[in-house]
């Protein structure tokens, strides 16, 4: 792998159908294959993670690697800013893949593993296996908000009833349509070719940076796992 | 290497726990989160306790514990102290 100061650039790119903003990273010297495409995190998890993806587009540079970090519809700096759509963001997901010329390799984060289309090489790290667990921190953030301002809380069956009659439930700043929270109930797509979790005596030593809301550096983290990707990549 | 089941964690290895979950969840410095002890305020006293923060701390505590939490069980008291905090988990830990 080559090393070298990366580049990068910031564009609106068309897929197929989809038009999204997109971060690339370069490598200051050729780039080896494949593009890394990242998948990120859902609802709020999305913002905190922003600067872990910034932290490991660079280091993925800095191992001979390119990256793309798109945003997907109705997520961080798309046009679209209606409520989030998991059958939208899959489709966009899957059709900017399709879209690049060469071999991809998709690296996801939490949420964004269940966005990764089936019988894809992917990097998922610290991944929700379960996509109900992301409804329960957000109906529990909205239950605690609620309560705080003197009201009775949110039960899940209270979402679960307002879902069943194909409304949306405002969770924690965010709309989620019946469509989207039956979506997350369902197993993700694929199976990951390489799992790699983040934690104090995980695979990947580094903090939870997708549940604070001042996240910590990064920068150590993404670089570990960028040699991580780069040796699976290359093995 | 076999993890010990969860019910035989002790107290302090509970409060170890919910120590790291704390200080990892809401970004706290080392020495904050070592010096905390059963009367330290949480809810209230911590600006980074927000409603998001409760939400990811419950479900980091059910992930690291392997246990599950009722959400009619969440209540402002729980969160009044580490102590309380705590005591609420061994509970949870032991069940």
């Amino acid at each position: 792998m080559t090393a070298g100061r990366p580049t990068f650039r910031f564009q609106l790119e068309r897929a197929g159908s989809f038009e999204m903003p997109v971060l690339r990273r370069h490598p200051a010297s050729q780039a080896c294959a494949p593009l890394i495409v990242f998948a990120q995190p859902l609802f709020e998890e999305h913002n905190r993670a922003r600067r872990l993806f910034a932290d490991l587009g660079r280091a993925l540079a800095m191992q001979g690697l390119t990256s793309a970090l798109p945003d997907l519809p109705r997520t961080g700096d798309h046009a679209d800013f209606g409520p989030f759509d998991m059958a939208l963001a899959r489709e966009s997901l899957a059709a900017f893949a399709s879209a690049q010329p060469g071999p991809v390799c998709f690296v996801s984060l939490r949420g964004g593993a269940l966005l990764v289309p089936a019988d894809s090489r992917h990097v998922a790290l610290a991944p929700v296996i379960d996509g109900d667990r992301l409804l329960t921190d957000l109906i529990r953030a909205q239950s605690v908000a609620t309560k705080e301002a003197g009201g009775g809380g949110l039960r899940r069956s209270d979402a679960d009833a307002q879902w069943a009659e194909g409304r949306h439930v405002h969770l924690a700043g965010y709309d989620v349509s019946a469509a989207t929270a039956s979506d997350l109930s369902r197993p993700a797509p694929g199976q990951p070719g390489l799992t790699l979790s983040i934690g104090r005596d995980a695979d990947l030593s580094g903090p939870p940076v997708w549940r604070q809301a001042d996240p910590e550096a990064t920068q150590h983290l993404a670089e570990e796992a960028a040699s991580r990707i780069a040796k699976w990549l290359a093995g | 290497m076999t993890a010990a089941p969860q019910s035989a964690l002790g107290k302090s290895d509970v409060e170890a726990e919910v120590r790291a979950v704390l200080r990892d969840v809401l970004a706290l410095d080392a020495n904050t989160a070592a010096a905390m002890n059963a009367d330290t305020p949480l809810f209230g006293a911590l600006p980074e306790l927000d409603s998001m923060a409760v939400a990811g701390l419950l479900t980091e505590l059910e992930d690291r514990l392997d246990i599950l939490i009722d959400d009619d069980e969440v209540d402002g008291d729980m969160f009044e102290t580490f102590g309380s905090l705590s005591a609420f988990i061994r509970t949870k830990v032991a069940a």
